[in-house]
């Protein structure tokens, strides 16, 4: 398959009052055409600011400050404003973790999916009504004629995430971003949301990075994954291979401490202390401080990333 | 075994919505003939996805709100017999702790102002019993001595979910009722969050009432586990009697909708169709037979299925058994 998408040291920094967040602090990974890949962390690792760098939608004070992204021959950093419109919701799409909030209160929801059709495909109204009507069916929306002008707050959770699915797919886009897409949502309707994804995705043959913190959904879902710590990526590994053979000391941990792996009633195994403060410069590992296996060189220098089997990278002094 | 803590029977709580002035009153029954039996000393677990009513039931059996039938009664003595003074006492054995660590905590207040306040209103410690006391129960929920004169925004979700804890525990309850006490904290976290949950149940004694969505969590958290489908309990039962052998559709699709991280088990997704009706106006018959695979007519679209004894020790409330289902 072809390479889609190519991340080579993405660094995102949030320039603040009192310091500099390296929110995202070089990250490499790569994305073949009708694969998906995970990125899986906690709140604050940097996963979702990687998607928004990705989209080219980071905000002020944050600044992308180096690397490339190679999507389909070329690097998105490099594209005007302009350029990157014609790419965004049309090449490129982004599902949001907030079904509320990511769809206009104002707007009917058909008039929302049909405003990149008219607008990156140049179809009359008419033409990308009945487009429309077609995604919303595609998605599994129940009589889409009488939807379509129905307005957000109209809709129960599960159907606003099929909308705004509906909103991203609408221009058949080759790299599709979720970010947290189910994260709002009960799990019987979880189920039917990545049940459509996966669908799509394999009638389409588009890229999908799915955002998650739910290693059951990686587990289920994904080929390819990549965990992310404290603004890098620590370990990137074939999915099957990771949760068989985990290899950092946080995957190692993040695994053991589930409740799933556990025996009902007994203590968990758990991670001691808390995410380290991004603002604060960290010379070393980011997970030095709560590492059951640290040696001398871990909070001094920083890991770099080894290649330790075949579709398995770890960045870890404990791999030489 | 030994006499229920706390007992509901017959519990509902209709809401009254009207829309329009001239509109009909409608009702919208969040919880709709509930009886649960909590024993001394024991979890029980309350699943059920956004909506089925779980914590409207917590709010009732924190006496929170009036239900509008049936009773609830605490160590053999009912809500609604219970004097001002006895529902003060209740108040004191009967904690909660909330889903969202960042709203549950006053922000203008200090960390020891907000776990001592409970003592003062209970008059049970005052002056340097009461620093004492509270540096004892920070100790206990992992806060360090020098958190004591600290703001609340100043801590991670963890560690005010621990401030939340310290709180419910000072007055020495003899239940908690916790809503969610780890949905809104990271994977890495919540495991801490748990363990200390089970600690402190077990140096106190505590009973606890476990609401949660995610089933992984209150398999191990529970003693014996409730599951609520639109206002109502569909299955209840000890803990490993109902996950070793599930005896209502509804469940049997709730846990196979969980993402398995083993591939051993999993097992073929049953993926419902459509949303949860709305408690509004919720089905005839079984609540659960619009999105049931296996519903009958007219049995399940006629007549509302009964929580029965399937098994000892394990109910359901379904028409069909096993064996017409499978």
């Amino acid at each position: 398959m072809p390479t889609l998408l190519q991340v080579r040291d993405l660094s995102t920094h949030f320039h603040l009052a009192h310091g500099t967040l390296k929110a995202v602090d070089g990250v490499d990974f790569s994305l073949e055409c009708g694969e998906t890949l995970a990125i899986v962390g906690e709140s604050g690792c940097g996963k979702s600011v990687t998607a928004y760098s990705i989209m080219r939608l980071v905000m002020q004070p944050g600044k992308i400050e180096s690397g490339e992204i190679i999507f389909s021959g070329q690097d998105l950093l490099r594209l005007s404003e302009k350029e990157m419109q014609e790419l965004r919701g049309n090449h490129i799409s982004m599902i949001f973790q907030e079904p509320m909030t990511s769809l206009n209160p104002v707007l009917t929801v058909g008039n929302q999916i049909a405003e990149g059709l008219m607008l990156h495909r140049r179809l009359s109204r008419d033409a990308a009504r009945s487009e429309v009507m077609d995604i919303l069916q595609q998605v599994g929306i129940p009589s889409p004629a009488a939807r379509f002008n129905d307005y957000p707050h109209q809709m129960s959770g599960g159907m606003r995430q099929r909308v705004v699915i509906a909103m991203a797919l609408a221009c058949r886009p080759r790299l599709l971003i979720a970010d947290e897409p189910t994260t709002a949502l009960d799990v019987t309707i979880q189920a039917q949301i990545l049940e459509l994804i996966d669908q799509l995705k394999s009638s389409s043959g588009m890229g999908l990075i799915l955002i998650t913190h739910d290693l059951g959904i990686v587990a289920e879902r994904a080929r390819h994954t990549a965990i992310m710590y404290a603004g890098r990526i620590v370990e990137y590994a074939d999915t099957g291979e990771l949760f068989h053979n985990p290899l950092h000391p946080y995957t190692q941990g993040l695994l053991e401490s589930l409740p799933q792996n556990a025996i009902p009633g007994q203590p968990l195994n758990t991670i001691s202390g808390h995410v380290p403060d991004l603002l604060a410069d960290l010379p070393g590992c980011g997970f030095c401080e709560r590492c059951p296996a640290k040696e001398w060189r871990c909070s001094e220098e920083k890991p770099v990333m080894k290649e330790v089997g075949s579709d398995h990278q770890v960045r870890c002094w404990k791999f030489k | 075994m030994s006499a229920p803590l706390l007992e509901a029977s017959g519990l509902k709580r209709h809401f009254t919505v009207k829309s329009g002035a001239f509109e009909a009153k409608r009702f919208l029954k969040a919880v709709d003939g509930v009886d649960l039996r909590l024993n001394t000393g024991e979890t029980l677990g309350l699943a059920g996805e956004s909506g089925c009513g779980k914590s409207t039931v917590a709010r009732l059996l924190m006496g929170l709100l009036t239900p509008t039938g049936g009773e609830i009664s605490f160590r053999g003595t009912k809500l609604a017999d219970m004097g001002r003074d006895d529902i003060f006492s209740f108040r004191k054995d009967v904690q909660m702790v909330f889903q969202d660590p960042f709203s549950s905590l006053n922000p203008r207040m200090r960390v020891g102002d907000i776990i001592g306040e409970p003592l003062t209103i209970h008059g049970i410690a005052t002056g340097a019993g009461k620093r004492d006391k509270i540096l004892d129960l920070m100790e206990k929920v992992g806060l360090a001595r020098e958190h004591f004169s600290r703001y609340p925004h100043e801590f991670s979700g963890g560690q005010r979910q621990r401030i939340g804890i310290a709180r419910a525990l000072a007055v020495s309850p003899r239940l908690i009722i916790a809503d969610e006490p780890v949905s809104a904290l990271d994977l890495s976290i919540q495991a801490q969050i748990i363990n200390l949950l089970q600690e402190l149940k077990n140096t106190f004694s505590l009973s606890f009432l476990f609401i949660a969505h995610d089933l992984s969590v209150v398999r191990h958290m529970s003693d014996r586990i409730a599951i609520m489908y639109l206002g109502k309990i569909v299955e209840m039962g000890d803990r490993e009697a109902v996950f070793s052998n599930l005896l209502h559709p509804y469940t049997e699709a709730l846990f196979s909708a969980v993402p398995q991280i083993r591939p051993v088990q999993r097992k073929k997704q049953i993926i419902l169709q459509g949303d949860l009706p709305s408690p509004l106006s919720p089905p005839p018959g079984c609540p659960f037979h619009t999105r049931c695979p296996y519903a009958k007519a007219p049995v399940c679209t006629e007549i509302p299925p009964s929580l029965e004894e399937k098994e000892p020790g394990h109910l359901a409330a379904c028409h069909l058994s096993k064996k017409l289902y499978r």
